[in-house]
């Protein structure tokens, strides 16, 4: 069991403070030695431990039964918080978008829902089967070469492709990162979360210089006289560039998993006889099944609702579902919008609780790990075992140099050309705009502050909801699943609807008894943020939870400790390395958020590094490329202090 | 995280949430303007981006500057990434727009306005309030209903690269050999110059035809992307070697030192299709003298030629002398394409949506 203490700093990483000394907590030790609560932890002692020789008047004695009182109410009070927030700025503004496609000229109907499924346009040949047509013929046709997906099935078919690719492209990664200890290890780990935060518009530029005709790939097969390939504009291009998203993804959580695995299991199945091999499948890998599924239903439900990057490498006969919710969004045409969104919300919603399930039987009891000692990657003999793996990982080198390292390598490259060469021109374009730029415009220095502070914002909010969502949703009660995965549909819900449906609610302001109640802008990117990033929190922190012994928790209830002593006590620090992954997650979600930062964003005061990007992208590329190295930067400063203040052995 | 930390934090987080809430008392009926108190010299002109914060040069802070040089009243600009359709939605909702004119307002955008805002979200400027109008071109009115006044033009064209491509002189042209692979465009769902190129098409090709012509297109290995940002940088990296863009574009090639022989512009058999701006009053507005002021002073000659150098789109007005690097380097057609406001209406949404379902899963 890894001392999990989190007295340095662990805590500063959630909220920036840091912890306040006190008299240890009785309740804390009677929960064992496991929680690795230090001799600083806070005293507010349990009613039950109270000494009886305290007056039971005095005023801090009073004090303390307020508190008390209020300490035994902080879970329900944060889930009341916790309610009201989602309520307000995410199931209402969604809501009042989505009725639309229900409730039209004053009527309930499904009628726009019945057409949908039975445009063939949509749903291709499955649009019969919805249409009336006997099953036979339809699954007939499904099964010969003609069969017509539709742009629902297409979505469906390029998400299932994506996953398989950053499943096949994330796998190495992890075991590489969770096997072998090299120098800057941890720093590679804690930088596998950037491609996360890249704004699409550079993501295609950078696969475009990586892809291309001219590109690099190309430049690289000519050396070895093979080539050239011709991969834009293709399914393929997309794959790649949904792969360089999301294969990070898969590689944090089964490197977590990795290194949460108890490693006296394996050696007990190796000292009765197991082949390494054996002791992998039987012992490590039931472990990192829960974490790959995860990682695969995440990527799944992103790459069903992606949209920039498809146009942008593949072209629009490559649409998904998506691109269309936008155009009816643009067209103003709500109904239909809401309908289509609705039907992808349902299937996204269908895999995340399909996987849901499949982690609630499958859940693995631990009372903390030790991890398995990581090997050397040089080799320490020159034998086929030594050698394979090794071999395997120099391979994918070199592919995960083409597929993550060359898009941002040819952005920084890009950025420091000009027409005659070497240059640092388009960052003395960022300097003269931050120092000339008139007040409408977007300036570098606020984007940067901008990113930062909502960010900041967003974990403030995203990390106690995630965490009071986790714990409601790893109680036993019946239909919790289902809680769980309405919990998680800000992931699935299309990003523009979230931002028209905050835009025309909170932000246009609700009218109440002749007041108008408005949030303003910049809360209201923080909440969008916050509500978009806390699902990740709770898929990080709570299959922790959901593995813990109870005997620990029961232990210090019957010791007096509240539940949320237990939970902030005991619980947490034995799931830290979840809540810093959640936390990673959190921010780099915010960082990169686009779709709603710049519609809900009033003014230029209030604008992210993407938005800048995006904006400094007009007839030439320097300028915004600059812009993109600034986020680079500043992102992966943010993504290693996190992981330092997660301690080591900590963070995802 | 400690117990105290836990809680404080959902303390401070509930105060900042508290903090950024507003609440006013609403106004008696009249659909007023929200928010900031509004004062007799200051002015909120509506726009879009690229004519106010384009990272090469931009019109809109030399325009605020001379304009408030000029009156002495304040002009503030409002960009929304959403473009009309926020100032719809705000109009339809009942919470009234501050802006007092929008500038740069397009023919397909009055015909979303036309078809989805509830009532007037424009009205027509009063011509007697307007010293200029007598030298804008009779051509460029594009609004039946008067309440745009035109304020530029620019032409959509092809921009190619010279050093290994020849012009292409018609629409036939694009589907042969020499052109395979070699053409970008944006969605003409999303980006201008692809809902120009599409409108051309229509022109060339009637309704009944365009879209045999867009398959033709697309089997000759043509890239539609997503908004000319996305266009633009293709072009730029030589992925593409022609894409359907302005023909000011030698304008800014030979301002940003770029090779001119890469920047190539091409008409189709001798046309270009006509981008055709215009400014208008918001209904919501309250302060006619400035908004009369600010229009008439767009449409002076020598802010039509100021405009002309810094946003590289042509003057309406008969009198501006245009700058000249203007004058020699940006292409005009001989023949103008296009679509009026009676022409697009009841039907661009139609056109729009029968060309996606043409194009998308076309796998």
């Amino acid at each position: 069991m890894t001392n999990t203490d989190p007295a340095d700093d662990g805590p500063s990483t959630a909220d920036g403070t840091s912890r306040p000394a006190g008299t240890p907590s009785q309740a804390a030790e009677g929960a064992g030695p496991a929680t690795g609560v230090g001799s600083d932890a806070v005293g507010l002692e349990p009613a039950a431990t109270k000494s009886a020789d305290e007056d039971p008047d005095s005023p801090t004695d009073r004090q303390r039964r307020v508190r008390d009182r209020l300490e035994r109410r902080a879970i329900a009070t944060f889930a009341v918080g916790t309610t009201l927030v989602l309520l307000v700025l995410f199931y209402y503004p969604v809501a009042t978008v989505f009725v639309d496609a229900v409730y039209v000229e004053g009527a309930l109907t499904l009628s726009l829902f019945l057409d949908l499924l039975r445009d063939p346009f949509y749903f291709g040949d499955l649009a019969r089967l919805f249409a009336g047509e006997s099953p036979l013929a339809v699954v007939g046709d499904l099964l010969s070469a003609d069969r017509r997906l539709g742009i629902v099935g297409f979505t469906a078919y390029q998400a299932v492709l994506s996953t398989l690719l950053s499943v096949a492209l994330g796998l190495p990664a992890a075991y590489l990162l969770a096997r072998y200890e090299f120098p800057g290890r941890r720093t590679l780990r804690s930088l596998t979360i950037l491609p996360f935060v890249f704004p699409s518009i550079m993501v295609a530029v950078g696969f475009v210089a990586t892809l291309g005709q001219n590109g690099t790939l190309n430049a690289a097969l000519g050396v070895v006289g093979l080539g050239p390939v011709d991969l834009m504009f293709s399914l393929e291009a997309i794959l790649i560039a949904h792969a360089f998203y999301n294969a990070p993804l898969i590689a944090r959580v089964t490197v977590a998993a990795w290194e949460s695995v108890d490693a006296r299991a394996f050696e007990t199945a190796r000292s009765l006889g197991a082949s390494p091999f054996r002791a992998f499948r039987d012992v490590v890998a039931p472990q990192l099944y829960p974490a790959v599924l995860m990682g695969s239903a995440l990527t799944f439900v992103f790459t069903f609702g992606t949209f920039p990057i498809v146009l942008a490498l593949g072209g629009f006969q490559l649409a998904t579902v998506e691109v269309f919710v936008y155009q009816l969004i643009r067209e103003l045409n709500y109904a239909e919008a809401a309908a289509l969104a609705i039907v992808e919300l349902a299937i996204s919603l269908a895999v995340l609780y399909g996987y849901l399930r499949y982690e609630a039987t499958h859940v693995v009891r631990s009372r903390g790990a030790q991890p398995l000692p990581r090997k050397r990657l040089v080799p320490p003999a020159f034998s086929a075992r030594e050698l394979l793996p090794r071999g395997g990982l120099a391979v994918y080198a070199v592919v995960a140099l083409f597929v993550f390292v060359s898009p941002i390598a040819s952005m920084v490259y890009t950025s420091l050309v000009g027409a005659n060469g070497l240059t640092l021109e388009h960052y003395r374009f960022l300097l003269e705009r931050q120092a000339t730029g008139a007040t409408f415009q977007i300036r570098p220095w606020p984007a940067v502050r901008n990113s930062l502070v909502f960010a900041a914002g967003a974990l403030a909010i995203s990390l106690p909801m995630g965490v009071v969502v986790s714990v409601l949703t790893t109680r036993r009660y019946r239909g919790r699943k289902l809680v769980d995965v309405i919990a998680m549909a800000p992931l699935a819900v299309s990003g523009i609807i979230v931002g028209i449906g905050l835009l025309r609610g909170p932000v246009f302001g609700v009218e109440l008894a002749g007041w108008r109640f408005a949030v303003g802008g910049a809360l209201a990117i923080v909440a969008a943020h916050a509500v978009s990033c806390y699902p990740f929190v709770v898929r990080t922190v709570a299959p922790g939870l959901e593995s813990l012994d109870r005997s620990l928790l029961e232990s210090a209830r019957s010791l007096g400790a509240s539940r949320v002593r237990v939970l902030v006590d005991v619980e947490l620090p034995l799931v830290w390395p979840g809540v810093v992954a959640g936390a990673a997650f959190a921010v780099a979600i915010s960082m990169g958020e686009f779709s709603s930062t710049v519609i809900l964003a009033t003014g230029t005061d209030q604008y992210t590094m993407p938005v800048a990007i995006e904006r400094f992208m007009n007839r030439q590329l320097g300028p915004a490329s600059a812009m993109g190295v600034v986020l680079l930067v500043v992102t992966s400063i943010s993504f290693v202090i996190i992981d330092r203040l997660g301690g080591e052995s900590f963070g995802i | 995280m400690r117990r105290r930390t836990f809680l404080a934090s959902g303390a401070a987080v509930g105060a900042a949430a508290v903090a950024g809430c507003s609440a006013e008392e609403v106004d008696d009926g009249t659909g007023g303007t929200t928010g900031s108190v509004e004062d007799d010299d200051t002015i909120v002109v509506a726009s879009t981006e690229a004519f106010v914060d384009a990272p090469s040069d931009s019109a809109g802070p030399w325009v605020k500057d001379e304009f408030e040089a000029r009156t002495g009243a304040t002009l503030e600009w409002d960009v929304r990434d959403q473009g009309i359709n926020y100032y719809i939605e705000r109009h339809n909702e009942g919470v009234g727009n501050d802006a007092e004119v929008y500038l740069n307002v397009r023919p397909h955008d009055l015909v979303r306005i036309d078809e989805n805002a509830d009532g007037d979200l424009f009205v027509p400027i009063d011509d007697g309030a307007l010293s200029n109008l007598d030298d804008v071109g009779e051509d460029y009115y594009f609004d039946p209903q008067d309440r745009v006044v035109p304020t530029w033009l620019s032409y959509c064209s092809l921009v190619y690269d010279g050093r290994s491509l020849e012009a292409p002189g018609s629409f036939e042209d694009l589907l042969s050999e020499a052109y395979r692979g070699k053409l970008a465009l944006s969605n003409p769902q999303e980006g201008t110059t692809g809902l120009l190129f599409m409108l051309w098409t229509i022109d060339e090709f009637g309704e009944d035809g365009y879209l045999e012509f867009w398959n033709d297109l697309l089997e000759n290995d043509a890239r539609v992307l997503d908004g000319w940002s996305d266009v633009y940088p293709q072009f730029l990296e030589e992925e593409v070697p022609m894409i359907v863009s302005y023909s000011n574009d030698r304008v800014y090639a030979k301002r940003d030192e770029q090779d001119l022989e890469k920047h190539q512009v091409g008409f189709l058999e001798g046309q270009g299709y006509a981008n055709l701006l215009g400014a208008a009053r918001f209904a919501d507005g309250t302060n006619d003298d400035l908004a009369h002021e600010f229009v008439d002073f767009v449409l002076e000659p020598d802010v039509q030629a100021a405009v002309a150098e810094r946003n590289v789109t042509g003057p309406v007005v008969e009198s501006a002398e245009p700058p000249e690097v203007y004058r020699d380097y940006a292409e005009h057609p001989d023949e103008i394409v296009f679509f009026d406001y009676d022409e697009l209406s009841g039907n661009l949404s139609t056109w729009l949506e029968d060309w996606g379902r043409e194009v998308a899963g076309d796998v």
